[in-house]
């Protein structure tokens, strides 16, 4: 038996959701520091720009120099952008990397309102960068950009207000104003970054649900087709073995045949009635033995998928003809009469001429095995269905007919009628089990109505040319 | 009186169908093997041979081949016997140089109907029908 491997536990679906969650947070943390790295280069030119704009120049005495405030943008600024820049390039996705870049963030937002003289407007910056910073999705960077943004207001706003607020004095708990601003924003990014969160893990554990289902439908369509092989190579091997047991058993039963016939030949010599009739139950049950073996043969080779089809073309009266002379010696055995009707214009036929024939003697054999002082009726004709050309044979008798139980079974192996039946008639049992078969490899079929003690109507119905119907691979052999 | 190569390796059949021969009126030599039914077929000169497929050492369909491939006894008829069965076992039989095949187990009369046939073919007097 060939194993599979045994499906994963519904645990597994679990860990995998978790594992799937992790790298597609872990795919939110890389992206969005790549955002601010670019970001904080753009701050930091952004902030260099407004120091030229706003104050270039600054009067020391009489000299006019270079703004203190655009050396604070180049160094400042530079410092406070340099390392969450190069953080987000080169160590994305690590949890220092995105606190540094909160920290930073709100530090450059502290470097804008200072260069822009504490312009109330420039204060926008902080709560756009609480907005960028939940891109994350993970409330807790919202935890120091708040703090810094609040001991900035607090510091400069008791030491610098100017540089704040744009005024030279303020209220010593403006700082907190601000701050119930910046916790009321970060409330709404805290509730959307858990909201955010729970999605993510939904749609985690709806794709591991769905990874685990397709693998599990695999799984049973791999184990499907194992369980189809297996079968099929049984019975490749199952017939395989018949065949040649068959043979086997063919080379001691040819020695049995010749010598009781030879001994029956010898004893009809010396004129010995007494073994003469002992001699002829030894080769008449050799010959039942020989009927069973070929009976097994041949369905075997079918189930085996290696019987062949022989495929000629032939005049299918001659062939009535011929097997109506065959048969006579059966029928007249029960005191029968035999009755054939073949149509002038059935024709040719395009198929397997030997086969064709054993159908016919396997059912002309039948009908006079069960009918005693009878009528057995063979009637061939052509017949045109559905576009499809077929030759019709109908074997008629008038003997111990089935009952609709017995009809079923019929076509199966080993199931005569009854067990009563074959003590009664002899056979083997298999003779229409190979009707069958035949019919149905030559792209035909048969069928059987009866009635118990009527007698029994036996249809056969075969395609006037084969390969036009059956599968040119059953033939190509 | 015609005589009859059989090659036939088990015993109980080669015997059984020799007699049932010898009593028509053949002469029979018996062949256990593809070997010696080569060597009997151009020591014995026999009218007819009768070859069984499944043989040890040489097999039927080699054996036959080489008969007729041999200029001395090419034109001897032969007809192979199998108990295989098998459709394709006629054909194989026919195509390695047989003349006529029959399935074992034999019916003996059928098998006598291809015998006569083969040697009236080829003008050697048949047997039964001479006595």
């Amino acid at each position: 038996m060939a194993s599979l491997e045994l499906p994963p536990p519904p645990d597994s679906i679990a860990l995998r959701a978790d594992e799937l969650f992790a790298k597609h947070k872990h795919e939110i943390y890389v992206h969005t520091d790549r955002l601010f790295a670019s970001l904080m280069v753009l701050q930091w030119v952004a902030g260099i720009l407004f120091a030229l704009w706003i104050s270039p120049l600054a009067w020391f005495g009489t000299v006019s120099r270079t703004h203190v405030h655009v050396w604070a943008a180049i160094f400042l600024g530079g410092a406070i952008c340099s390392v969450p820049a190069l953080l987000g390039v080169f160590r994305a996705g690590e949890p220092s990397t995105r606190y540094t870049i909160a920290v930073a963030q709100m530090l450059m937002g502290a470097l804008l309102i200072h260069l822009t003289g504490g312009r109330i407007e420039t204060h926008f910056h902080v709560f756009g960068s609480l907005a960028f910073l939940a891109v994350y999705r993970d409330w807790r960077v919202l935890v120091p950009a708040t703090i810094v943004v609040a001991a900035d207001h607090a510091l400069r706003g008791v030491f610098w207000p100017q540089s704040v607020y744009g005024v030279l004095v303020a209220s010593q708990w403006r700082w907190l104003e601000h701050s119930a601003w910046v916790i009321f924003e970060d409330v709404f990014l805290f509730v959307s970054c858990r909201r955010s969160v729970a999605d993510m893990k939904d749609t985690a554990l709806r794709t591991a649900a769905l990874e685990h289902a397709e693998r599990e439908s695999s799984l049973t369509a791999a184990q499907l087709r194992i369980t189809q092989q297996q079968a099929e190579s049984a019975t490749r091997a199952k017939s395989d073995f018949l065949a040649s047991m068959s043979h086997e058993l063919r080379t001691p039963l040819n020695a049995i045949i010749l010598y009781s016939e030879l001994l029956q030949e010898e004893a009809r010599d010396h004129q010995q009635a007494g073994p003469m009739k002992d001699l002829e139950r030894i080769h008449s049950a050799g010959n039942h033995l020989l009927g069973l073996i070929n009976g097994i043969l041949d369905l075997s080779k079918i189930e085996a998928g290696k019987m062949t089809l022989a495929l000629e073309q032939f005049d299918v009266r001659a062939v009535v003809t011929d097997l109506a002379s065959t048969v006579a010696p059966l029928v007249q055995k029960n005191a029968n009469t035999l009755v054939v009707h073949c149509s002038e214009d059935v024709g040719p036929i395009h198929s397997d001429l030997l086969r064709t024939r054993q159908i016919l003697l396997n059912l002309l054999g039948n009908a006079a095995k069960f009918t005693r002082q009878g009528t057995i009726t063979l009637d061939v004709a052509r017949r045109v269905e559905g576009g499809a050309v077929n030759v019709v044979f109908v074997v008629t008798d008038t003997g111990v007919g089935m009952t609709e139980d017995q009809q079923r079974k019929i076509f199966e192996p080993f199931t005569q009628a009854d067990v009563r039946t074959t003590r009664k008639y002899g056979g083997s049992g298999l003779g229409l089990a190979i009707v069958a078969r035949f019919c149905s490899l030559m792209g035909g079929r048969v069928s059987v109505e009866s009635q118990l003690g009527r007698g029994s109507q036996f249809t056969v119905v075969l395609p006037v040319d084969v390969a036009a119907v059956v599968d040119a691979a059953l033939y190509a052999a | 009186m015609p005589k009859i190569l059989l090659v036939e390796d088990n015993e109980a059949s080669a015997d059984a169908l020799a007699r049932r021969l010898e009593r028509r009126n053949f002469s029979v030599v018996i062949a256990p093997d593809g070997h010696q039914a080569v060597s009997l077929a151009r020591s014995t000169q026999p009218d007819l041979v009768i070859m069984d497929l499944g043989l040890p050492g040489i097999d039927g369909w080699d054996a036959t081949a080489i008969i007729k491939a041999d200029v001395d006894t090419r034109h001897i008829p032969i007809i192979v016997l199998s108990a295989h069965a098998m459709p394709n076992d006629r054909h194989q039989a026919l195509a390695a140089g047989g003349d006529d095949f029959d399935t074992k187990p034999v019916q003996f009369e059928r098998l006598l109907e291809k015998i006569e046939m083969l040697l009236t073919t080829r003008g050697v007097s048949a047997s039964a029908s001479d006595i």
